[in-house]
């Protein structure tokens, strides 16, 4: 299981360098505020122990996994929207909560294939992909 | 004997239209149970006010639209108690209250120009049921394992306390579309 | 609802006759309703020489047959209270601590316990947040043990599906929503919390086993989670996607036979999800309605709309005529359906439950005309919930969210048989222990 998450984590990488990052037909401000803003709130600050904050989350995007978690988590893999647009919301997101674009971009491949493996255990993940980062800029 | 029985069929009927789907339970709802009974029955309830409750749902939003209503278009998909009638409005929470950052958003067709809008169903938390108001309305929302669609969920996160008061319906903008599940 | 209450009422209202009657008429109904209560508590209570009565008695839930009790809830006075559907009678009741559903109570016959998770704070409705499991003695409805749970028991206006004794009665699964969703074991031999199992993207939880529960999710799969001996988790599979949740969506008012469950989708296609395997598999759905009836607006609707009477295969469900977004909408009808042949074998008309829910509050007299003009009169609400005994001789239980009052029914003829009355104001749940 782990072994294949491993050969699929590389493979994605490899195809996300080669593919066009989704543009956004629709403004993924639009779709943040319907889709996101709900519990993830306006400002990207979420709620202390029960919604996480989403600024600095462009730290996810040093790993390969962290990179396939964003797109995993089940509120991200599970909204309502094609891969083009959810990939074209997460670039977005990513630029406005935190620092750096991902690059690549996401394209609707990648966005595709992460999130028909939505996370039953997303708070276990985060937890290591932050134990991995530097403890001293942790999100809150 | 034929003909009493029409009548009574005629009647239950025409009180049936005129009580509607939705108000008929708001009426009956929380507020009124142990208190008076005699204004519980639709005969008193039509009587009361009979021109708006023969008026079709779309002469009542009307442009402006009575945010009292359960009717009212912005609560398209509200479950809980109008804080508009408990001493807020449709957008602000009722004195000593506080207003939950986290909650549901979908979409609401405004008739007045068509468009649809991003409506926030934001819950009034810290004081017990208001007990006035009570809507259910549900178009587009989905079971609680589409959590961010649903309009069962007590939604007091984020706040100090966990005690449900009531709700409000902002606007957060105009829609692209209606939201998926419509 | 007996003889001996009839004959109160009559009594009482020619009370109001004479003044010079009314002393020897109160002594008379006094005694009369003293018997009445003495009929459903424990131990008669047998008066001295000197005529004053033993003080100080508490009843206990009777023992004898018990096919025919259901646990009505109420969300907004925050109990449970438990009713006999043959005789009308109210047994008792358990408390369901604050919230917008307040919580319904879990029988563990077993056990001779039930369990509510309680949400409550330090100052009443202020202060600091406790969450626990109670535990109540079935007989004497006393609370035997508390046990503390993390601060995050979901709290829905439904109350369905929030909570369940798996297989056994060895553990309780508790639904976390805040609003991500996680459960919480709690081991009810030692009284422990065992742990928290985060399922994210999945919610309510439907038991299937001694060590194992379902859970619905929004990618339109079912999720079965597998524990360990000790109650913590295994593993947790996946059933393949079976509904989609942008166009049909499947409510969570599920009814289970072993370890299958049943889940019927806004449009009325019936699923059969069967955890018994190592991952969960859903059927090819089947209609409720044929073409024509889905063509003249037939949909499923209502809380707790469906109800399974698992020895004859017998699926009721709350049907109404209406649009997309009347899920939660009231029924004036509940379809019978042969889970075998798939075949509807029966339509019975909800019972107008305004009357037993005014009859009460207007202080008019149970059988009288003017409740059988009312009945005439009066457009019946129609019912959001049923449930049903699973007996030889099963009752069905349907109830209104908003009306105090549950109808009983003969749930092989339809015939509406009864009512419970006064079980109090708002509440989604029917329990059937």
């Amino acid at each position: 299981m782990r072994a294949e998450l491993r050969r699929l984590l590389l493979a994605v990488w490899c195809v996300s360098l080669i593919g066009a990052p989704a543009v956004a037909e629709v403004s993924p401000r639009h779709d943040y505020v319907l889709h996101c803003s709900g519990c993830h709130r306006a400002d990207g600050t979420g709620a202390p122990d029960d919604i996480p904050s989403l600024i600095g989350i462009d730290r996810f995007l040093r790993s390969p996994e962290g990179r396939a978690y964003l797109i995993r988590a089940p509120g991200v893999a599970q909204a309502p929207v094609s891969d083009e647009r959810l990939a074209a919301l997460m670039n977005w997101v990513v630029v406005e909560f935190g620092a750096d674009a991902p690059s690549p971009g996401y394209t609707a491949v990648e966005v595709g294939v992460w999130r028909a493996r939505p996370l039953r255990d997303p708070t276990e993940l985060r937890a290591r992909l932050l134990a991995s980062d530097a403890p001293s800029d942790e999100p809150r | 004997m034929i003909l009493l029985d029409r009548w009574f069929e005629g009647m239950t009927r025409g009180l049936a239209r005129r009580s509607g789907r939705r108000s008929f339970l708001a009426r009956l709802g929380l507020g009124l149970v142990g208190g008076a009974a005699v204004p519980l029955l639709p005969v008193a309830r039509a009587a009361q006010d009979p021109a708006r409750a023969g008026a079709a749902p779309e002469n009542i939003d009307g442009p402006a639209g009575d945010p009292q209503d359960c009717e009212y278009w912005r609560y398209c998909a509200i479950d809980g108690l109008l804080c508009s009638c408990c001493g807020g409005s449709h957008t602000s929470c009722p004195p000593g209250t506080e207003m939950a950052p986290v909650t549901w958003v979908g979409t609401c067709r405004n008739p007045a120009d068509g468009k649809d809008y991003i409506i926030s169903y934001n819950d009034c938390c810290g004081k017990t049921f208001c007990g006035r108001c009570f809507c259910n309305r549900n178009e587009g929302e989905r079971p609680a394992y589409h959590w961010y669609r649903n309009n069962d969920i007590n939604w007091c996160y984020g706040t100090k306390s966990q005690i449900y008061h009531c709700s409000v319906a902002v606007v957060l903008g105009v829609a692209v579309e209606g939201q998926p599940e419509k | 609802m007996g003889a001996a209450a009839e004959g109160d009422i009559t009594l009482l209202m020619s009370c109001f006759g004479r003044l010079g009657r009314a002393v020897a008429c109160g002594v008379v109904a006094a005694a009369l309703s003293g018997f009445a209560t003495d009929s459903v508590g424990e131990e008669p209570a047998a008066a001295s020489s000197d005529g004053a009565e033993k003080w100080g008695g508490v009843a206990q839930v009777p023992d004898g047959p018990s096919d025919h009790r259901v646990w009505v809830h109420d969300r907004v006075l925050e109990h449970t209270l438990l009713f006999d559907g043959d005789s009308g009678q109210m047994l008792g009741a358990v408390d369901g601590a604050s919230g917008v559903g307040a919580r319904p109570a879990y029988p563990a016959p077993g056990r001779n316990e039930l369990y509510v998770v309680e949400t409550y704070y330090s100052r009443g409705l202020r202060g600091a947040r406790t969450d626990q499991l109670v535990v109540y003695d079935a007989k004497t409805l006393s609370v035997r043990a508390e046990i503390r749970i993390p601060n995050k028991a979901a709290d829905t206006g439904q109350g369905i599906a929030l909570g369940a004794v798996l297989d056994g009665e060895r553990f309780f699964a508790a639904l976390n929503q805040s609003p991500g969703s996680s459960v919480t074991m709690i081991d009810l031999e030692s009284r422990e919390l065992v742990e928290e199992i985060v399922t994210g993207g999945c919610s309510m939880v439907y038991p299937v086993g001694p060590r194992r529960f379902g859970m619905l999710c929004g990618d339109g799969t079912a999720l079965l989670v597998e524990l360990t001996e000790q109650g913590g988790k295994r593993r947790a599979v996946s059933s393949e996607a079976f509904f989609d949740v942008v166009t049909d969506p499947v409510t969570v008012a599920g009814v289970r036979d072993g370890a299958k469950w049943y889940f019927a989708s806004f449009d009325g296609l019936l699923y059969e999800v069967d955890f018994s395997a190592e991952k969960p598999v859903a059927s090819e759905p089947w209609s409720l309605f044929t073409d024509d009836e889905r063509g003249a607006g037939w949909r499923i609707g209502g809380f707790q709309h469906l109800a399974l009477h698992r020895s004859s295969r017998r699926l009721y469900s709350i049907v109404h005529q209406g649009g997309t977004g009347t899920h939660k909408d009231a029924g004036l009808s509940i379809w019978v359906y042969d889970l075998t042949t798939r075949e509807r074998v029966m339509q019975i008309d909800a019972p107008n439950v305004l009357i037993p829910f005014m009859r009460p509050q207007m202080g008019i007299e149970r059988g009288s005309l003017i409740l059988r003009i009312l009945d005439y009169v009066l457009p019946p609400p129609g019912v959001h919930t049923i449930a049903v005994t699973q007996d030889a001789a099963p009752l069905l239980f349907a109830r209104n969210v908003d009306l105090g009052a549950v109808a009983v029914l003969d749930a092989m003829s339809g015939e509406h048989v009864g009512d419970l009355e006064e079980v109090g104001l708002s509440g989604t749940t029917l329990v059937v222990p």
